[in-house]
């Protein structure tokens, strides 16, 4: 399942840059996720509790960063297990930061692929839920530097 | 009556989830213990590295081991009842392979997420084998019209039922011609059920009681009769209280969905004439290349890729 | 409970545990008043709620005026917080009707559209091209259509079992395997007698036996209307060719026809066919009605035509004498209301009906709400009722977690159906035939159950007959030998 999207922020690139480096303000954005811890430059993991329509699942995940070329275009991937359920899913993450009049534009492309019980949730809620979080992560960026705007110094 | 005692590798030998070493890369993964699988670590597994065998199930031997010993499996049988698994193979029982992440960017190494009663787990393997088997074929999917009465099922139930100290039912019609299913007929008669034996016309030479292809299933709540059509197309209705549906395995791909393992038109493994998969350093043997309820081919493919597999022994 | 004693008084006495009566149920359990339901099998959701299209449909089709197209549009109202306080699975599809030439076209603009609009559903009207660019898998012959992008679709066990939970969490009790065989109309109380002895006294008692409500009705001597069934077949496939919608046909004067329906699940739901049949109990699949399915759907979605099936099944909706719900009180007693001949829309409505019948109850008993009412239920699996363990159903990767989490659940499973539909074990590939001892093993673990009296559906659906005396095959554990 392939998801493409993109949300338009009112910063310079090199900050915007800056959040996916940064494991605690990524979990700031990327909706579910509960808390997040570097491991290494390019090692992450992660507690997620991800709303789908009906129940929430829990899972804890490992990230990676494959390519990153400072500041415009990253490669990731993570693995998550959900705690309750037998399965895994694997997100392969590519973002471009493209400036923009203004500030940049963050498009991204994420290849989910969901295994186990997971799998057999359906593919329909499983994308239905998937575009509702990356919705939801275009605008928790949005939010993030409209409020860094308006809060200058809080971080 | 048992004449031998089955080698036991049980749930005791498991080592807990901390001796999984999750980091850890095995030169080997076998997924499944069932009789191809049994073959690879007979014709000499252990000297291909470090090796993981895991199985869904609390013994190795595959479905087949609720039928064995039967006539016609001796082979199968002897396979089983002295198997020893090799020094430094390491053995997973009741762990489950539900997803298989094959090597990339970020993981050199194949990645098969494992399901073991502590939880999920990441089992790492420079190379794959899938000897995981198949699942009997279910009369629904063949959408066989009738009822949906109690007391319709396949082989592996009814011999599990019968393992476990219970009956099925008092009258069976097993339908299906295999060696596997005539010998789960001559099982459940031992064990006291009234059974018929009945399939299509197949020209095998082993002989059942009835020729005919099921038309219909009857009764409800529980089964009372199955009706057949001869292939002069007379309509025979067999009275019985259960129905043991033979007619097939289907390969268990299932959890391969996504995982880039190309699978045929009939959901097996597609492999080449060395049971390479579409995927470098990923193998498949057994009934989930080739689904047959007899597995006339397991013992065989376990040999072969032994010998195919880099660093295996002739 | 009283369990020693066959005597049970009630305030409310709800008949049938389908997708009605548990929501009828539901919205009773906001009085203060003490209320139960009975249901004649071991579980609920076993009668017409279990095998239809799961449609959450908006009644843009219904004849306008009617109560049934009344509460259908109450019901659009109703639906998105029954579907967020009770975490019931649902998704908007949306619908397609399609029509295949200029004919069926016309039937659309001249009736189908004027009757949505009088039901308050707008319709939107589609191209042959904006159909091919939103469904690229429906039937290239098509000429034109129009989208409901209302329609959705449920999972009416998840529903049916959610309704009874929260009415149960509410004070209401639940009693299955209760097959009502007498009625005795007094003028302050109705008693109701089942076959297993027991006496409900109630009074008021709401008839919601689905297919069985006219014989229920005749037992109270009351022979004011009559059902007649009629015969819906399906299949299911799990290859989705890209199914997204709800894909309709331009229906004839006798039937909606036979829809393509994405399943909430994954797979995709193929059928119905309509049959009138003469035996309430009729639940075969047959050879010709799989045939019917197959050149209804292939006509718009021709993939569909020919996808492999993984399971087919049969069920029966109440067709009523009077053409509309028949939500009103009994001809002999006004203590019993009889809530019938619901027939297909009855999940679809069924908010609405619960919130309609538990007004008019209320109000006939003059009752008051209670101090206390918990308004949802909680979020399934849940850590707290969840914990780990080894697959058990390996066709679908369900764990033994999963299933213990079920036979604990507040309205357990008392039959592997149950089973099946509350954890989705034995829905794989083998259809249970590798792990139903197991699943065995779990119910006498956790219900102390022995596995002899272990049934698949019905009563008298036993899997298995008495020990042998004498045992074959390989012993299932290590240690234990053949006796």
């Amino acid at each position: 399942m392939k998801l493409n999207g993109a949300v338009s922020v009112s910063a310079p690139r090199e900050e915007v840059w800056q959040i996916f480096m940064d494991p605690a303000q990524l979990c700031r954005v990327v909706p579910g996720c509960e808390q997040a811890q570097r491991l290494d430059d390019t090692h992450y993991e992660a507690q997620l509790a991800v709303k789908i329509q009906f129940m929430t699942i829990r899972a804890r995940a490992h990230g990676a960063l494959l390519e990153a070329h400072e500041p415009d275009h990253l490669v990731a991937e993570m693995v998550g297990e959900p705690l309750a359920m037998a399965g895994a899913f694997r997100a392969h993450l590519v973002v471009d930061l493209v400036p923009i009049a203004g500030g940049t534009e963050v498009r991204y492309t994420i290849e989910l692929s969901m295994l186990g019980r997971l799998a057999s949730l359906g593919e329909a809620i499983i994308r239905a839920t998937a575009n509702r979080l990356a919705s939801q992560f275009a605008a928790n960026v949005a939010q993030l530097f409209s409020a860094q705007a308006q809060e200058p110094g809080q971080r | 009556m048992r004449k031998e005692q089955m080698s036991v590798h049980t749930l005791e030998d498991m080592p807990l989830m901390e001796d999984l070493h999750e980091g850890e890369v095995y030169d080997l993964a076998i997924v499944g213990a069932g009789l191809s699988a049994l073959s690879l670590l007979h014709s000499g597994a252990a000297a291909l590295g470090r090796t993981v065998v895991l199985d869904y199930q609390e013994q190795v031997g595959g479905l087949l081991r609720y039928l064995l010993p039967a006539d016609g499996f001796e082979a199968e049988w002897e396979l089983l009842r002295d198997f020893q698994l090799p020094a430094g193979v390491r053995l997973l029982l009741q762990t489950t392979a539900v997803g298989l992440l094959p090597a990339s960017a970020a993981e050199p190494t194949h990645t098969l997420v494992v399901r073991r009663r502590q939880g999920t787990a990441q089992l790492r393997a420079r190379q794959v084998v899938i000897a995981c088997g198949g699942v009997e074929c279910p009369r629904e999917h063949d959408a066989i019209p009738g009822t949906r009465p109690a007391g319709v099922m396949t082989p592996v139930l009814a011999l599990q039922l019968l393992a476990r100290g219970y009956l099925p039912g008092r009258r069976a019609l097993v339908y299906g011609d295999s060696r596997y299913a005539l010998a789960t007929a001559r099982r459940l008669e031992e064990a006291g059920l009234e059974v018929i034996t009945a399939a299509p016309t197949s020209g095998n030479g082993r002989s059942v009681r009835l020729c005919g292809t099921i038309q219909e299933i009857c009764g409800f709540p529980r089964l009372s009769a199955v009706r057949l059509r001869s292939h002069d197309q007379q309509s025979v209705e067999v009275e019985a209280d259960t129905l043991i549906y033979a007619t097939g395995l289907l390969a268990g791909t299932h959890w391969l969905k996504g995982s880039g393992v190309s699978l045929t038109a009939t959901g097996t493994i597609a492999v080449d004439a060395h049971y390479r998969t579409t995927i470098p350093g990923i193998y498949a043997i057994g009934a989930v290349i080739r689904p047959q309820l007899d597995h006339e081919s397991s013992l065989r493919m376990g040999k072969e890729v032994a010998a195919l597999l880099p660093g295996g022994v002739l | 409970m009283e369990m020693t004693s066959r005597d049970f008084d009630v305030d409310i006495l709800v008949i049938g545990g389908g997708v009605v009566g548990c929501a009828i149920l539901r919205e009773l359990a906001r009085y203060d008043a003490s209320i139960a339901l009975l249901e004649q099998y071991p579980d609920v959701c076993e009668g017409t709620s279990k095998a239809n299209s799961a449609i959450v449909h908006t009644g843009f089709d219904a004849r306008p005026g009617t109560l049934e197209a009344r509460l259908l549009a109450e019901a659009r109202q109703l639906w998105p917080e029954v579907i967020a306080r009770l975490h019931i699975p649902y998704l908007q599809t949306g619908a397609l009707m399609v029509a295949l030439n200029e004919q069926e076209q016309a039937t659309i603009a001249r009736e189908i559209v004027p009757t949505a609009t009088a039901n308050g559903v707008t319709l939107q009207p589609l191209s042959r091209a904006e159909i091919l660019e939103a469904a690229p898998y429906v039937n290239e012959q098509i000429v034109g259509g129009v989208l409901v992008e209302g329609e959705g679709v449920i999972d009416p066990f998840w529903t049916t079992r959610a309704y009874c939970e929260h009415a149960l969490l509410n004070g209401a009790r639940l009693f299955l395997d209760e097959r009502v065989n007498a009625v005795e109309v007094e003028p302050e109380r109705l008693r109701v007698h089942t076959a297993s002895g027991k006496t409900f006294s109630a009074a008021l008692v709401v008839n919601a036996a689905g297919l069985w409500a006219d014989e229920l009705a005749r037992l109270a001597g009351d022979h004011s209307f009559s059902l007649t069934p009629r015969k819906g077949e399906f299949l299911i496939t799990e290859e989705d060719h890209g199914v997204a919608q709800i894909i309709l046909p331009v229906p004839s004067q006798v039937s909606k026809g036979i829809l393509v329906t994405p399943i909430v699940f994954g797979g995709v739901l193929l059928g119905p066919t309509a049959e009138d049949v003469s035996d309430k109990r009729d639940l075969a699949t047959t050879t010709a009605g799989q045939q019917r399915i197959r050149q209804g759907v292939g006509r718009l979605v021709p993939a569909m035509a020919t996808a492999s099936t993984v399971r087919q099944f049969a069920g029966l909706r109440a067709v009523s004498s009077t053409g509309d719900y028949i939500i009103r009180p009994s001809t002999v007693s006004k203590r019993l209301l009889h809530v019938a001949g619901i027939r297909s829309t009855g999940l679809s409505a069924s908010p609405a009906i619960g919130r309609y019948v538990g007004t008019l109850v209320g109000e006939t008993l003059g009752l008051r709400l209670r101090t206390s009412y918990r308004e949802g239920l909680p979020e399934p699996l849940s850590e707290a009722a969840h914990e780990d363990g080894e697959v058990i159903c390996l066709c679908r990767s369900i764990t033994r977690g999963e299933v213990l989490a079920a036979l604990r659940s507040p309205l357990p499973p008392q039959t592997l159906d149950g089973l099946k539909r509350r954890t989705g074990a034995m829905l794989g590939e083998c259809q249970g035939n590798l792990c139903l001892p197991r699943l065995i093993e779990l119910f006498q673990q956790e219900q102390g159950r022995d596995p002899l009296s272990l049934e698949k559906h019905a009563p008298g659906s036993r899997l298995l007959v008495e020990r042998p005396t004498r045992l074959g095959g390989v012993p299932a554990r290590s240690g234990e030998r053949p006796k």
